[in-house]
């Protein structure tokens, strides 16, 4: 199996050699070539250079995209390419790349998204508010047919059928809970395990202060909005437990 | 009282002349960005029509008061800025298509960039190599 490593990053000089190191420890996995590739995502620091000097593979965007564009730009490498799966890992070091092992260990389904909120799980749980929030987006998400514990987890296993879909047609920001609605509408079957994550390693967080609440209203008014699209198609998702 | 038959002229038949003036100069300033391709013909034709309308408001007062009491209106001054508030409405909607359709573009271009540019670094070396 093919497996690509979608690392996007802003401004991540910091936190993303480290993450680069990790994946090169990484043990190897039985009938599994991995492959990284940062999307630098119109970074003004040395993002690029670090990249390089990692051994990672870059697709640098001229301008910054937002996290959708870059993951997409990644996802269509992956698709192109003919790459069998890609993992979205975020480049400010959230993602332990030894819980790959995790997500690949998970029953086949086309998109697999990595929990951090279910039982047996240890590690970074972000703070009070955002676990409202993420409660909030269960519960829309929950409305239009998708359970899933952790919607704005960025650790995510895609399968072809996902990076077909994926590489045609991203959310541009905030895009994680959207996706999902998406996967819904096309069918797709979506399982989650447990990970365990840790603080970011470097850089800030592009969602705090007045843009959460902005976050809050266009990610619930996207999802509802892909729900509705959702009438056009008739093949319900399977969302199943893998336990973790 | 006004007649009956006479209160749709909301309005005293003169012709708002500077208003019709201020909307000419507009359209020539209009027309000097697009003789200078600063904006498209094609994009600038919902404005200049929607100068044309608010001209021939001024123009024929009597034709426009006769159309504003048919719809309803009591003062010439409201019909005139319902008016342009629709049209200018419109006009928004209009752009905001074109930048969205902008922007979509914008981004699958930046990101076929990136694409094609990686494909081209790691095909470099291959030539170079004897």
């Amino acid at each position: 199996m093919r497996l690509l490593l979608v690392i996007p990053a802003f401004n991540e000089q910091d936190s993303l050699g480290g993450l680069l190191t990790e994946i090169k420890a990484l043990p190897p996995i039985a009938g599994a070539t991995i492959e990284a590739v940062v999307v630098d995502d119109g970074s003004s620091d040395r993002t690029q250079e670090v990249a390089r000097a990692n051994g990672a593979r870059v697709l640098r965007l001229c301008r910054n995209l937002g996290i959708g564009g870059a993951v997409q730009a990644g996802l269509q490498l992956a698709h192109r390419e003919g790459f069998d799966a890609a993992v979205q890992i975020d480049g400010d070091g959230q993602h332990p790349p030894a819980e790959l092992s995790r997500l690949l260990d998970a029953p086949h389904a086309d998109l697999i998204v990595g929990t951090r909120y279910r039982e047996g799980t240890h590690g970074f749980r972000s703070t009070v508010l955002r676990r409202l929030g993420s409660s909030w987006l269960r519960g829309i998400l929950r409305l239009v047919g998708v359970r899933v514990s952790d919607p704005t987890s960025g650790f995510r296993l895609y399968g072809p059928r996902a990076l077909r879909l994926f590489a045609e047609s991203y959310p541009y920001d905030f895009p994680e809970p959207e996706s999902l609605a998406m996967a819904r509408a096309a069918g797709l079957t979506v399982t989650e395990v447990s990970v365990t994550m840790r603080e970011r390693q470097g850089g800030r967080s592009s969602i705090s202060g007045y843009t959460s609440i902005y976050y809050m209203f266009k990610v619930t008014l996207a999802v509802v909005l892909a729900y509705l699209r959702t009438n056009r198609r008739t093949r319900p998702t399977e969302v199943t437990d893998a336990g973790g | 009282m006004q007649a009956d038959e006479e209160y749709w002229r909301l309005s005293d038949g003169v012709g708002n002349w500077v208003f019709a003036g201020v909307c000419l100069i507009i359209a020539l300033v209009l027309f000097r960005l697009i003789v200078r391709e600063r904006i498209t013909l094609q994009g600038s034709m919902s404005y200049l029509a929607f100068l044309v309308v608010l001209g021939s408001m001024a123009v024929f007062p009597d034709a426009t008061g006769y159309v504003a009491h048919k719809l309803g209106f009591s003062t010439l001054a409201n019909f005139f800025f319902c008016t342009a508030i629709a049209a200018l409405s419109i006009l928004h909607l209009r752009a905001l298509i074109t930048l969205s359709k902008l922007q979509l573009r914008s981004v699958a271009l930046t990101q076929e960039l990136a694409l094609m540019n990686e494909k081209l670094e790691r095909a470099l070396p291959l030539e170079k190599a004897p």
